[in-house]
């Protein structure tokens, strides 16, 4: 397997609504910045693509991505779409990732695009009951999806389920402070969606439970906006890395693996709703292929798709024991002047989460992390799909290799 | 003639039309109304016989692997994929995992594999039926023991609206048909044990109208005179609230094109309150025909919600607010709060 390089990011800023751009042209923006950012020429140096786009209903189109290919630069070149629920935006880096690692292609670009709030409730006058009902289509039509499940629901029902186990920990005010924190590191993050907005733990407290026991603001925001990234072989790496006059970034570790969908008490066969075990094997399989353990990791961009969700992960992954969450906090792990710097962009919570391009802009994030605060590795996970049984990692590392 | 019922609601039906709204460039863009929907006939396929026997027969069909011995309900795969058949001599290529599973007959008791979350903001077709739970049932086998995957199923109390702590990790439930079944998932769900009578534990099936609903759910207050004075202090205290509204635009933009009327109803009195044009407006006087019932016994309780922004829906899930119903009136209400504070009112 070839050794896989990442030579640029293009990011277009979060918004609630770009209702001044369509998919296509948020798709091509960010391309245009990525390939300023490496250096690249997409149109004759790109020799393939994978494009992350979750939600169909999303975009008011079927195949969203047949309109993309001429906007993007790769006419006439493969372009494969990715949708693995929450965890596109990572699933699609996996893609292009074993694209160049196989040899089939030398510089393949990698973008996630999403749309979401043309989504529209007339009954309500509001986009966001539309806006979660498609991603409800989601469910299996037979058993789940006619009992109204849908995201938030999904990610309680694991919350909870941790919590009937262990509980005392993922106490609220840990949480809150999870939040205040990020709202803090968002501010950082040029392109963050609530980059102006100071939130405070009490506002947190005080913020209605959208589904018990999740509040309203401990919920990532859904957004509108696209990233793209460039991977590249190790010749090409090294040539657009003397080219941009920078140290390159290597994917060292890469793991995918999805739990089944129905839940019971064997976790080889079923879900065990109070874990999320895929983020547990993922973080361990990709840090087996980086050779490097956990606390090697100086930076984690994670999928906080809810707080709680966040601090189940951050245990899955070994940062603490599960069933010792607060310790992040309360042990000032994850705090400023802790050990590990978690979500340094605002996260989803704060900078958005477009699906299909969520987990492109984590990995932006590392490498400006990576390079800022001369660091050397960081690791960028996604999570998604029911009970979030999809789990991707990535690990990440700056400089030679 | 039988009433029938619409798969997508009038209301939810846009006109066809559209708007102008300004970009943040100040350019003019339009937003056309649009839907996209197909219409299905949708095959309930090898998931039929699961489905005719919650219909027909009132009885809950799991399914175990002969080899492994674990039952799955809802009995969503046929085969165990890595169990395989037995070895068949006759055959040259032997089937490689993936054996038949058998229907087996379960009982209408179970228990629950987590709390059940509380919903309250739901996706657009399920608004109407907030709050509400759905929970993972383990139900047992006819010798009782646990099967091993868990149902999703909806939880039901029969003490009024839904809230946190009523059903819980390892609570015993029991299954309830309703009356009228169309073979779906939504024919059954679960109440838990606790709350029903020995006689109504024992009958199989049970039936939804088997129940006594909303036992609890009694909105009338009388007023007290103790708590005159601070039922008086509590109506002043949301018209400084409401008129906080009229200096701030994203409190108004959460009320715009909504109207509600809202009775307020404790022990120091009753007072009604008016969503109407993007506004709030409190009513000293009696409230006509309320489409919500705030009930608070004492008056101090709606303080924290005006004074210190907790959100409405909380106080209701945590029992010291009594609504007739949770909709998107007290949703937008929730919001209020956090907009008057970032509009620095």
């Amino acid at each position: 397997m070839r050794k896989v390089g990442i030579v640029g990011a293009g990011m277009v800023e979060c918004r609630g609504r770009h209702i001044e751009k369509s998919y296509p042209e948020l798709a091509q923006l960010a391309v245009m910045e990525c390939a300023k950012d490496a250096q690249v020429d997409v149109v004759r140096e790109a020799d393939s693509g994978v494009i992350g786009i979750y939600n169909d209903i999303l975009q008011s189109q079927a195949i969203p991505e047949s309109t993309l290919q001429g906007h993007i630069g790769l006419a006439n070149k493969s372009l494969t779409r990715v949708s693995s629920g929450g965890a596109t935006g990572a699933y699609a880096m996996a893609v292009a990732h074993d694209r160049v690692a196989s040899g089939r292609s030398d510089i393949c670009l990698v973008l996630g695009v999403e749309k979401a709030l043309d989504c529209y409730d007339f009954e309500a006058e509001s986009a966001t009951p539309a806006v979660v009902q498609a991603i409800g289509y989601s469910w299996d039509p037979w058993f789940e999806r006619p009992l109204g499940e849908h995201a938030s629901s999904s990610y309680a029902q694991v919350i909870i389920a941790y919590m009937d186990r262990h509980p005392g920990d993922l106490d609220p005010m840990v949480r809150a402070r999870v939040v205040e924190l990020l709202c803090g590191h968002a501010k950082n993050n040029p392109y963050a969606q609530r980059r102006g907005e100071t939130v405070t733990a009490e506002e947190v407290l005080n913020s209605r439970y959208i589904v018990h026991p999740v509040h309203q603001l401990e919920t990532c925001v859904y957004t509108e906006a696209a990233c793209a990234l460039i991977f590249a072989s190790e010749k090409m790496t090294r040539e657009i890395a003397r080219r941009r006059n920078r140290e390159p970034m290597w994917i060292r570790g890469v793991a995918e693996a999805n739990e089944p969908y129905f839940v019971g008490d064997d976790i080889d066969y079923y879900k065990a709703i109070n874990r999320i075990h895929s983020d547990y094997l993922v973080t361990k399989k990709a840090l087996k292929m980086a050779r490097l353990s956990i606390d090697d990791i100086q930076v984690i961009e994670l999928h906080d798709a809810y707080i709680p969700q966040m601090l189940i992960t951050l245990a899955e992954m070994g940062v603490v024991p599960v069933g010792r969450a607060n310790d992040l906090v309360n042990e000032g792990i994850i705090m400023p002047g802790g050990k590990l710097l978690v979500n340094p962009s605002g996260g989803l919570m704060f900078g958005g989460h477009f699906v299909g391009g969520s987990n492109m802009m984590s990995t932006w994030s590392v490498m400006r992390e990576l390079r800022g605060r001369d660091l050397q590795f960081g690791l960028v996970h996604g999570t998604g799909a029911i009970n979030s049984n999809y789990g991707v990692a990535f690990v990440i590392e700056r400089g030679e290799s | 003639m039988k009433e029938t019922k619409k798969i997508i609601p009038d209301v939810m039906i846009p006109y066809k039309g559209s708007k102008i709204e300004k970009g943040r460039d100040g350019a003019e863009y339009i937003l056309r109304n649009d839907a996209m929907y197909t219409g299905y006939e949708h095959s309930q396929a090898e998931h039929s016989e699961f489905f005719l026997s919650l219909k027909n027969n009132c009885v809950i069909l799991g399914r175990i692997c002969p080899s492994c011995e674990k039952i799955d309900v809802p009995p969503a795969k046929l085969r165990c994929p890595p169990c395989s058949p037995p070895v068949d001599p006759t055959k040259h290529l032997q089937q490689i995992g993936f054996r038949e599973m058998v229907v087996v007959a379960l009982s209408d008791r179970g228990f629950l594999e987590a709390t059940p979350p509380v919903v309250c903001f739901a996706p657009a077709n399920f608004k109407s039926e907030v709050p509400y739970a759905n929970g993972y049932v383990r139900l047992y086998t006819k010798e009782g023991t646990a099967t091993n995957g868990a149902m999703k199923i909806r939880i039901r109390t029969t003490t009024g609206l839904m809230r946190p702590g009523i059903a819980k990790w390892k609570d015993e439930v029991k299954i309830v048909f309703r009356d009228e079944r169309e073979g779906s998932i939504c024919d059954i769900f679960a109440v838990p044990a606790s709350e029903l009578a020995e006689e109504q534990l024992q009958k199989s099936p049970l039936f939804e109208s088997d129940i006594e609903w909303d036992r609890d759910m009694d909105l009338n207050i009388r007023v007290d005179d103790s708590f005159t004075q601070s039922g008086d202090f509590l109506r002043k205290e949301w018209m400084i609230f409401a008129s906080r509204i009229e200096r701030s635009k994203r409190a108004q933009k959460d009320l715009a094109n909504w109207s509600s009327r809202i009775l307020v109803a404790t022990l120091g009195g009753d007072f009604g309150l008016l969503i109407v044009d993007g506004a709030l407006v409190v009513d000293g006087c009696d409230l006509f025909d309320p489409d919500i019932i705030l009930r608070v016994d004492d008056p101090k309780t709606l303080l924290r919600y005006v004074h210190d922004g907790y959100a409405l829906t909380n106080l209701f899930l945590e029992g010291s607010l009594h609504l007739n119903v949770l909709n998107e009136t007290i949703f937008k209400m929730d919001r209020l709060p956090r907009s008057l504070k970032r509009d620095g009112v």
